[in-house]
């Protein structure tokens, strides 16, 4: 009868007090980030009508003796693996080719089908960027989209959260660290800077813009673009970096240029053939940009947060 | 030509070598580069200038500064 009277406690309450800056925030979204403890005892003791079992019951000896067992599973797990592979691999090595082989396709037709095909049927005088973005354009889809996820990871790792989120220890030494950071730049380098910024960024356009027939494209133009940025930051400071280089921009531009490239080649790939054929050499110079734009992201942004922990 | 590659070789293999022992940071950060930059003049010898203008940039230029700023980054926490 008493149990009855008194409601259950409900451990996903609303509490107010649990979350610092007084705003309210839901229980549970305070567990997660780790800021209340569940005080499950409470309603751990009360009969449960739906379900029988607690939800968290932290058995510390059955655990350990789970991640023994897991671990001598996972060293089995791990060596079948490796000799799985290193049988693999071995096999591939032994089948290929000698190196030099004049008698491998490698050697002889493949070079000569790419050379002489490969103007006609890509439109580029440049037989690498043709290579890059058309015979081999979904490997370098893949390492555009390696970029983008790199660079998301080191967003979540280095990314420097607002105000709100720090404890006072983080923000003493936040303070300490701008406070390193000199107020005046080294004359030479700011110079130096203001000579050579405009040059690089025009050859990297060049390089971008010439990748189709002449030596370059889109990721050595995307390592110009960004050395220059990084200069122009080093130089003149994170101010005046932000008039054309915020953190939206920067979002949408590298955002967008895996879009365009994912967009185009899924094209390229599901078009048919008769169609293909025409379109294969307008393709290249917007492949071409959009991964320009994604590798200047990706490194102007990895510096951006290495230095200050936000783009 | 050939010997231009020679030296150039050598001094790629000096440098790989020398790097990392060096003693400061910054000076294995430099060594870095300069490795880079002698390779991309070897892909240019090796005429694949397309190599040649990302290993300059990349190799020579960017990840050498990224070393920088780590081992600032570094250093400054070791202060504290």
């Amino acid at each position: 009868m008493g149990r009855q009277s008194t409601p259950r406690k409900n451990p996903w309450a609303l509490d107010p007090s649990a979350s610092g800056d007084g705003r309210k925030r839901s229980a549970f979204v305070d567990w997660v980030n780790g800021d209340r403890i569940l005080h499950l005892s409470a309603a751990l003791h009360e009969p449960r009508e739906r379900r029988k079992r607690p939800i968290l019951v932290f058995n510390e000896e059955k655990m350990a003796a789970q991640l023994v067992q897991f671990f001598r599973r996972y060293h089995m797990a791990t060596t079948l693996m490796c000799a799985v592979l290193l049988v693999i691999f071995a096999w591939v090595v032994i089948t290929l080719p000698r190196f030099g082989d004049s008698a491998a396709p490698a050697n002889n037709e493949l070079p000569a089908v790419y050379l002489t095909e490969g103007p006609v049927e890509t439109g580029a005088d440049n037989a690498v960027t043709a290579m890059i973005f058309t015979y081999r354009g979904f490997d370098t889809l893949g390492e555009s989209c390696v970029l983008f996820l790199a660079l998301s990871s080191v967003m979540m790792l280095l990314r420097r959260e607002d105000g709100s989120m720090l404890s006072a220890q983080e923000r003493t030494a936040l303070a300490k660290a701008a406070a390193a950071e000199p107020k005046t730049r080294n004359y030479i380098i700011v110079q130096m800077s203001r000579i050579l910024v405009p040059f690089i960024f025009l050859y990297g356009l060049y390089v971008l813009l010439g990748g189709e027939s002449s030596p370059g494209g889109g990721f050595s133009a995307g390592a110009i673009l960004s050395a220059g940025i990084i200069l122009y930051r080093h130089a003149f400071g994170s101010e005046a970096t932000e008039r054309f280089m915020n953190e939206r921009v920067f979002v949408a531009v590298r955002t967008v240029g895996l879009c365009i490239y994912a967009v185009l080649f899924g094209a390229y790939i599901l078009l048919p053939d008769d169609v293909k054929s025409h379109l294969t050499a307008h393709l290249i110079m917007p492949i071409d940009v959009a991964v320009g734009m994604v590798v200047m992201c990706t490194m102007y942004g990895i510096y951006a947060l290495f230095i200050r922990g936000e783009i | 030509m050939i010997y231009v590659e020679c030296i150039l070789l050598v001094l790629l293999i000096v440098c790989a070598i020398v790097a990392p022992l060096a003693r400061r940071g910054l000076s294995a950060v430099i060594l870095y580069m300069t490795f880079g930059l002698i390779l991309s003049v070897l892909w240019l010898v090796l005429e694949s200038p397309d190599l040649a203008i990302t290993e300059a940039a990349l190799g020579a230029g960017v990840t050498g500064i990224l070393f920088y700023v780590t081992l600032r980054k570094i250093k400054r926490t070791k202060d504290d």
